[in-house]
């Protein structure tokens, strides 16, 4: 399996949690690279290539903060599954909240995983290996073949 | 009567010379006293008697002598019928007839016989004598008016009366006699006295026959009954005598009837109306007195003597204000020299008192009474105990007062929506006065539009049906403010079921609204600090605990094992933090999370908790029994959240055994009991207060971890339910964890069922 590049969009508006996801996810050789913006504008420039963005490449795994100044991550993630050239980036939330009706309200918007930060570091690892290993691994395969 | 023959010789023309010539015969006839005349056929007067001669002077004022022509010293008028009376006369007939002459202003009747006087077998005068009948003319009249009278007396009288047959049988009987007795007069005729006599009453009426007939009685009276034609008793008066003639000669009796039978109704009647005033002052329930003038008593009735204590003998003679209390007195003689300057009836509410010091309410009245002339003779009073009323009255004033204490809006309605009563609060709402209290106005107007709607469409009938009614209206303050009420509505039925009126309460909601609203607010922030709790309280700590070990991943070679030792310690007091915040945001979510009530089966709640701890119970090798449990009236949530924690526990807490855990319920004063037993290492009961507290442990953190907030999330789950939750342990023996439900009604019967 050849490094041919995943490409992670990572929408983050911590940074200390932009860097260690980025640092946990980098150490993947899946993944050609992570790239990180920090909010939602910045995130749909990303997507549509525009301004600084105009040769990103279209990402394999769209990793979404629902805590995003201005623009929330649901309305981030309303916008993509609703336009038709985005929908099938898979979009796992990743967040700190653990309330019911924001895991609710995600899935209703066809998230396709919602991930708790966990508190521990080693969790965290885990739970970010096995996004990447299913979505990117796994899940990807055929949708990759496919294109 | 007959002729008087004179056999005279020669008597015609000659006869009066004759006459005289024989002293003898005309002696005789002068010496009588009737009148007589002889008339020969020429009607010249041929004899005359002095009684004659004077009488006719008398008549007519011409004097008679012997030869006279009588035709010529008639008078006039009376010619035409003499002449046939003389006729008649000559003709051979003798008669008699009765004729009125005025002697000298005097009537006179008189007997006037005319005779012929034959001579040879030939009449050859007449002879007329007269007598004078006026004295035995007015006896006829009287006696002929004393018998009408009599007579008239005897049928038109109002009394019965008849003459009775000494053989008893009835001679004749009178008009009020045959009516009274219901024959007519002949049917009377054909009845003797024991005939229509009432049996029992025979051998007296018999007797008094006897005696009258002896003559040992002149006259009798007795009380006797008699029978009416159609089998009726009459009460009648028999006056009864026995008429003889001069000569002792049996004739018959009088006897005079008197109907008594109406006076002998009106004399029952009377008694029996005496007899029932006497008994109506037996049964009354009043106490009645009568006195004199001077007010002294000369009747008391039994009632009386049982409310004042005092006997009649007491009494008699005395005045009646003698049973009065003490204090009462002054305001009772006031009262009735009152009524007696205003003529007034005296009616007041005063007190007794018995010699046993027992107190009495009465009410009294008293009239005086008058003589048919209108004169004073006394009074009459009656007093009726209210001391019931009275108490009654006291309740209901102690009730009042109550009632306008509170600051709840109490009224009672008639069922037109029209106000009885309403208290001090109400009315301070409507802005009325005290005295504009019995207004009478219909309560609607004092409720708004939708208010009213809600009290007459549901409010009304469902307290008319239920007897009972509750809801959330408003009413208008009469500063145009609307106050909202929570408002109770009750039906006041009758015996029969029959609404008679209503009354209501209601509580000034404003406070209360108020509160909500701010409880409403309060809750929202709180909820906005459990969710910067939850997540921006978690954010700072995750990244302290993630770059710790970020650092310790990467650097541990540089750092001293000491210093690995910090991180590490760090890296806990971190992670704990983060428990303790999300441990309290689970309490406070208890008391703050929506609360919904409903029928919830313990059984099955059970069997959901044991399949959560299954990993628990297994790896504890723990033995559950789970009792038969009620259904009850819970947060279904909650109640699972309660089992769970306190089986949690059980489990949790064991000894040195495996763990054993039995759950069960039973009733006691109508709520249930439910208990979680363990035979674990338990507490001593010292502590028994500090495990339900938030954050407080017993047991060391490294043996048993766990923040402390189970038994504290436990106990504010049962408190929210109205209920109790305690413990009782025995270290090294096990705990029992109580609790009680109050919601158990509907509880009671799914057991049974």
């Amino acid at each position: 399996m050849t490094p041919s590049g995943r490409h992670i969009l990572l929408v983050e508006d911590n940074l200390a949690d932009a860097k260690l996801a980025m640092k946990i996810l980098n150490q993947s050789a899946e993944i050609e690279r992570v790239h990180h913006v920090t909010d939602g504008d910045q995130a749909m420039n990303f997507l549509n290539r525009v301004d600084a963005f105009v040769e990103a490449p279209i990402p394999d795994l769209i990793i979404l903060d629902l805590n995003l100044p201005r623009r929330g991550g649901r309305e981030i993630l309303k916008e993509i599954k609703e336009n038709p050239r985005f929908q099938q980036i898979p979009v796992v939330i990743l967040t700190s909240s653990d309330s019911e009706s924001d895991v609710m309200a995600c899935l209703r918007l066809h998230a396709n995983a919602y991930v708790t930060k966990a508190l521990d570091l080693f969790q965290f690892v885990e739970v970010l290996h096995s996004l990447e290993k299913f979505w990117l691994v796994s899940a990807k395969l055929p949708m990759k073949s496919s294109q | 009567m007959n002729i008087i023959e004179f056999e005279l010789p020669a008597f015609g023309r000659m006869a009066a010379s004759k006459l005289r010539e024989t002293p003898q015969v005309s002696d005789i006839i002068n010496s009588l006293s009737q009148p007589i005349i002889a008339l020969d056929r020429r009607l010249h007067v041929t004899a005359i008697n002095k009684a004659f001669h004077e009488a006719f002077f008398l008549w007519t004022g011409v004097r008679l002598y012997l030869g006279m022509n009588y035709l010529e010293v008639l008078p006039k008028e009376v010619v035409p019928e003499r002449l046939t009376f003389y006729r008649r006369a000559f003709s051979g007939e003798g008669f008699s007839l009765e004729q009125d002459y005025n002697l000298a202003g005097e009537i006179h009747t008189f007997l006037v016989t005319y005779d012929p006087i034959y001579s040879g077998g030939e009449v050859i005068g007449i002879i007329g004598s007269a007598k004078d009948i006026t004295e035995q003319k007015l006896i006829e009249k009287s006696l002929r008016e004393a018998n009408l009278k009599f007579e008239n007396s005897f049928r038109f009288n109002s009394v019965g009366m008849a003459l009775i047959e000494p053989t008893g049988q009835f001679l004749k009987a009178n008009a009020t006699l045959c009516k009274m007795l219901g024959y007519s007069e002949e049917e009377m005729k054909t009845k003797s006295f024991p005939m229509i006599t009432h049996p029992e009453d025979l051998e007296k009426s018999f007797d008094i026959f006897q005696r009258l007939v002896k003559g040992e009685l002149e006259w009798a009276h007795i009380e006797k009954r008699y029978l009416h034609k159609s089998g009726k008793v009459i009460q009648a008066i028999l006056s009864s005598s026995f008429v003889r003639e001069e000569d002792g000669t049996p004739l018959y009796f009088i006897s005079v009837v008197q109907d008594i039978s109406e006076r002998k109704r009106a004399e029952d009647e009377l008694l029996n109306s005496e007899r029932r005033v006497v008994n109506m002052m037996k049964v009354a329930p009043v106490g009645i007195y009568q006195t004199d003038v001077e007010r002294d008593c000369i009747y008391v009735n039994d009632r009386w003597c049982e409310l004042t204590g005092l006997s009649s003998q007491e009494v008699t003679g005395n005045s009646w204000i003698k049973s009065v209390y003490q204090e009462d007195v002054r305001d009772v003689e006031q009262e009735l020299k009152r009524c007696q300057e205003s003529k007034d009836v005296f009616s007041l509410e005063y007190r007794l008192r018995k010699s046993t010091g027992e107190i009495t309410w009465v009410h009294g009245r008293e009239i005086p009474l008058r003589d048919e002339k209108g004169a004073l003779v006394g009074y009459m009073g009656a007093i009726q105990d209210i001391s019931k009323i009275k108490e009654a009255e006291k309740v209901r004033e102690r009730l009042i007062y109550i009632l306008d204490a509170t600051p709840d809006i109490v009224g009672i309605f008639d069922i037109h929506g029209k106000s009885i009563y309403l208290n001090e609060a109400a009315r301070e709402v409507l802005g009325l006065d005290a005295d504009d209290l019995d207004v009478g106005q219909t309560s609607w107007e004092m409720y708004p539009t939708w208010a009213e709607e809600l009290i007459r469409n549901q409010g009304i009938p469902a307290a008319s049906r239920d007897g009972f009614w509750k809801g959330e209206t408003s009413i208008i303050h009469h500063d145009g403010r609307e106050i909202p009420l929570s408002q109770i509505i009750l039906a006041h039925k009758n015996k029969d079921g029959v609404v008679e009126y209503f009354s209501t309460i209601g509580r000034d909601m404003s406070r209360q609204k108020e509160f909500m609203a701010e409880l409403a607010r309060s809750n929202t922030e709180l909820e906005q600090f459990a969710y910067v709790a939850s997540h921006d309280l978690q954010e700072p700590l995750r990244m302290i605990v993630s770059y710790l070990q970020f650092l310790d991943l990467e650097y541990r070679e540089q750092l001293s094992p000491e210093a690995d030792e910090y991180l590490h310690f760090a890296v806990n007091g971190a992670k704990r933090m983060s428990r303790l915040i999300k441990d309290l945001l689970t309490y406070s979510k208890v008391g703050r999370s929506e609360f919904k009530t409903k029928s919830v089966d313990c059984g099955a709640i059970l069997d959901v908790v044991q399949e959560q701890l299954r990993t628990m119970i297994q790896q504890a090798e723990g033995l559950v029994e789970v009792g038969p449990l009620p259904t009850v009236n819970a947060d279904e949530s909650q109640l699972m959240r309660l089992f769970q924690n306190l089986m949690e526990n059980a489990i949790k807490y064991r000894g040195k055994i495996s763990p054993k855990v039995k759950v069960s319920a039973h009733q006691q004063s109508g709520k249930w009991v439910f208990c979680v037993s363990d035979n674990g290492r338990g507490f001593e009961m010292k502590d028994v207060n500090r495990i339900f507290r938030l954050f407080q442990r017993l047991h060391d953190r490294e043996e048993y971890p766990g923040s402390g907030i189970g038994l504290a999330i436990a106990k504010s789950i049962v408190e929210r339910h109205g209920g109790k939750i305690w413990a009782e342990s025995k270290v090294n023996e096990g705990s029992n964890f109580y609790f009680t439900l109050s919601d158990c009604m509907a509880a009671e019967k799914e057991l049974v069922r």
